[in-house]
């Protein structure tokens, strides 16, 4: 079992519900607002007025490249000013002196924060041992797209003659290739951007590097943010670190480079996007821990669309506290992004994501209801078979006994937290209007952006073409219809779910993509016996509206008295499987249909 | 839907392609090794059309429910100063 003595935390009193100011964000939200705000974001999209930049798409051309530099000496691209502070003081970062510097790379953002903040470590020697990684081990993991080596030890250099902004100074990140990066190509694995260099920075990106974090190469994605990472034509690319001589263990799509970058030690943190399950499927698959935020709480404001109305930004990161310190900086309005606006303020989420203790011992920071699913620890994987996603045709095969005795454990260790476990209903018509037809009504928000393109050459869609072409038969009439239908389904999920728990285990991420709602997911084991590797296993938290502070404080608690989080992968040995090099089979079709994306 | 023919749903296919300009024919008619080719997509475009319109357009929503409304954060961006995150 995952349970350890917990580390010294903080003593604080478990906050009284009457005190507004210590209420968890999901308690000072009018539930019936944010559904007329999600109502709103589909009228909004009706009307052709939500807002993302509409690029001149560049012409076809020659396959992607493979990592490289892709600016010449003396073009580096200028950093933003830092202007904006999204951190609260005190920060509540791990005591330098009983951290270890052993191995840099192994430690996690926090920790790294703390040592940089204390002059204990320099963000160059901190790039150097990442590039050191990447150099030695990325040839077989294949999570970079591009690595900005130079650019990363030039803005290294410089940060570390500055003065110490906050726990981002000096560390570098691994950023998915969709988000906008000034200067540097951003390809989302597409012949369609296979010549595109952005001229300004995805707000999400800016405020990163405004915090002082180093962009430390672009990551590996399914083409476009659909499947799992392959070529624009379908060939796999990034292996899960878990796994790495075993290519068909998937890394989790889309964002499977971000994700194995931090696991297998290339990147301190990284960022990526979901609109189906991109982040927390990832996360869940390589031991991370993913935060899915609420619709609109960071900006998309540059970042290559899949879907208007589920594209969310997000962490995914080593641990809780370090997801808080990612979600810190991106989260929060933006001009550019109207989602963003007239939204609650974002509370303190380091402050949420820092363990305490209350008389001594482990604790939740607020009182808590835990929902579980009907079925959630059965074997036996019961539901509609003919619907399914794969990936829910795999998971119906049944659970392993190791898998269900971590979700055992894993609610009775929030028991012993203090949080209350009770079992909830489905809402009604759960199955049908989360289930994969209705998650369909995506699909024409995917091919309208992408119109000029379709009209010109479909051939620039490579392997992903098939539901570019479906959005195009989705008629008007059903499109609306179903855009109802998901705030029907929000209004349910509310009302039924959250009337009778505070956060709800969930084992699919884009039923809850659907309707905006947050998510996190963070390991509770692992499991080998069967699988001939370690198997990372996890759970997968959804909570209210702008939940972000209480699904950070439950993963923060609950990584206070396990270790899970801090398992890393072996080192690969060898990229040759039975004496030849092993081959990255091709994603097929079907896989491209029915992955949630 | 179900009832419908594989030659009357390719003829309805094509012809909402044709009628937004997307042609497919510059893909290989029958290739597993190229990335898409016509048969598949057709293929994948039967199958949705049989199965997502049909489940969506048969669930009844009752007119009052749930009625769009326009996200109050496009007035907010319009109306005044917006809030500065940077």
């Amino acid at each position: 079992m995952g349970i350890e003595s917990g580390g010294p935390g903080r003593e604080l009193s478990v906050p009284n519900r009457d005190s507004r100011e210590s209420l968890p964000t999901d308690r000072k939200v009018d539930r019936r607002g944010f559904l007329q705000r999600m109502t709103a974001i589909t009228a909004a999209v009706s009307a052709g007025t939500a807002v993302y930049p509409i690029t001149p798409l560049p012409g076809s051309g020659t396959a992607a490249g493979a990592v490289s530099a892709p600016r010449a000496p003396g073009s580096r691209r200028k950093r933003p000013s830092g202007s904006r502070d999204p951190f609260r003081r005190p920060l509540p970062l791990p005591e330098a002196s009983r951290i270890s510097l052993n191995d840099p790379v192994a430690l996690s953002l926090a920790e790294l924060a703390s040592l940089i903040e204390a002059g204990r470590l320099s963000p160059v020697e901190l790039v150097e041992a990442y590039l050191a990684r990447i150099d030695a081990h990325d040839s077989v993991y294949r999570a970079f797209k591009l690595v900005l080596a130079d650019e990363a030890l030039a803005d290294a250099e410089e940060l570390a003659r500055a003065s110490w902004r906050g726990p981002l100074h000096g560390i570098p990140l691994a950023v998915k290739d969709n988000f906008y990066t000034a200067g540097v190509p951003t390809l989302a694995n597409s012949h369609i951007f296979e010549d595109f260099v952005p001229d300004f920075d995805a707000t999400a990106v800016s405020r990163l590097q405004g915090a002082g974090a180093i962009l430390l190469g672009k990551t590996e994605m399914g083409p476009l943010a659909t499947s799992r990472a392959t070529t624009p034509d379908g060939d796999w690319t990034t292996l899960n670190a878990w796994a790495p001589h075993i290519p068909e263990v998937s890394p989790g799509g889309s964002s499977s480079g971000s994700a194995t970058s931090v696991a297998s030690r290339m990147a301190a943190s990284s960022i990526g996007t979901q609109t189906g399950g991109s982040i927390n499927n990832p996360s869940l698959a390589l031991g991370l821990t993913g935060l899915k935020p609420t619709m609109g709480r960071a900006s998309v404001y540059g970042v290559i669309p899949l879907t208007y109305t589920r594209d969310h930004p997000g962490p995914l990161a080593r641990d809780a506290l370090d997801a808080a310190i990612i979600m810190q900086a991106i989260a929060g309005p933006d001009p550019s992004d109207p989602r963003t606006l007239g939204l609650p303020e974002v509370s303190d989420l380091v402050e949420a994501a820092t363990p305490i203790r209350t008389n001594g011992r482990p604790a939740v920071r607020w009182p808590t209801t835990l929902g579980v699913l009907p079925g959630y620890l059965d074997l036996e994987v019961s539901g509609a078979g003919d619907e399914d996603t794969e990936e829910e045709r795999v998971a119906r095969r049944g659970r392993s006994e190791a898998e269900v005795n971590a979700r055992k454990e894993m609610l009775r260790v929030f028991e012993e937290l203090g949080v209350r476990v009770v079992e909830v209903n489905l809402p009604e018509d759960w199955e049908i209007l989360s289930g994969r037809l209705f998650n369909n009504v995506r699909l024409p928000e995917r091919s309208e952006p992408f119109l000029e393109v379709l009209r010109e050459d479909v051939r620039k869609f490579g392997v992903s073409l098939a539901p570019w072409i479906n959005g195009l038969l989705l008629d008007g009439t059903e499109y609306l219809r179903g855009q109802r239908a998901k705030l029907l389904l929000l209004e349910r999920v509310l009302d039924q779910f959250f009337g009778h728990c505070d956060v709800v285990v969930q084992t699919d991420a884009y039923r809850f993509d659907i309707i905006g709602l947050p998510l996190i997911n963070f390991p509770i084991g692992f499991e080998e016996a069967s699988t001939g590797y370690p198997r990372p296993l996890g759970a997968m938290l959804g909570g209210m509206p702008y939940a972000e502070d209480r699904l950070l404080s439950l993963a923060a608690a609950y990584q206070e008295v396990t270790d899970w989080h801090r398992r890393r992968p072996a080192e690969p040995e060898t990229f040759v499987v039975d004496g030849r090099e092993a081959r990255r089979p091709r994603i097929n079709l079907r896989e491209v249909m029915e992955v949630g994306e | 839907m179900h009832d419908l023919s594989d030659e009357e749903l390719n003829s309805y296919i094509l012809t909402r392609l044709k009628i937004l300009g997307v042609d497919l024919s510059v893909l290989p008619k029958d290739d597993e090794d190229a990335p898409a080719d016509q048969k598949r997509i057709m293929e994948s475009a039967r199958q949705f059309l049989r199965n997502t319109p049909p489940a969506i357009i048969e669930y009844f929503m009752d007119p009052q429910e749930v009625p769009p409304e326009m996200y109050p954060a496009a007035l907010e961006a319009r109306m005044r100063e917006a809030p500065h995150g940077d």
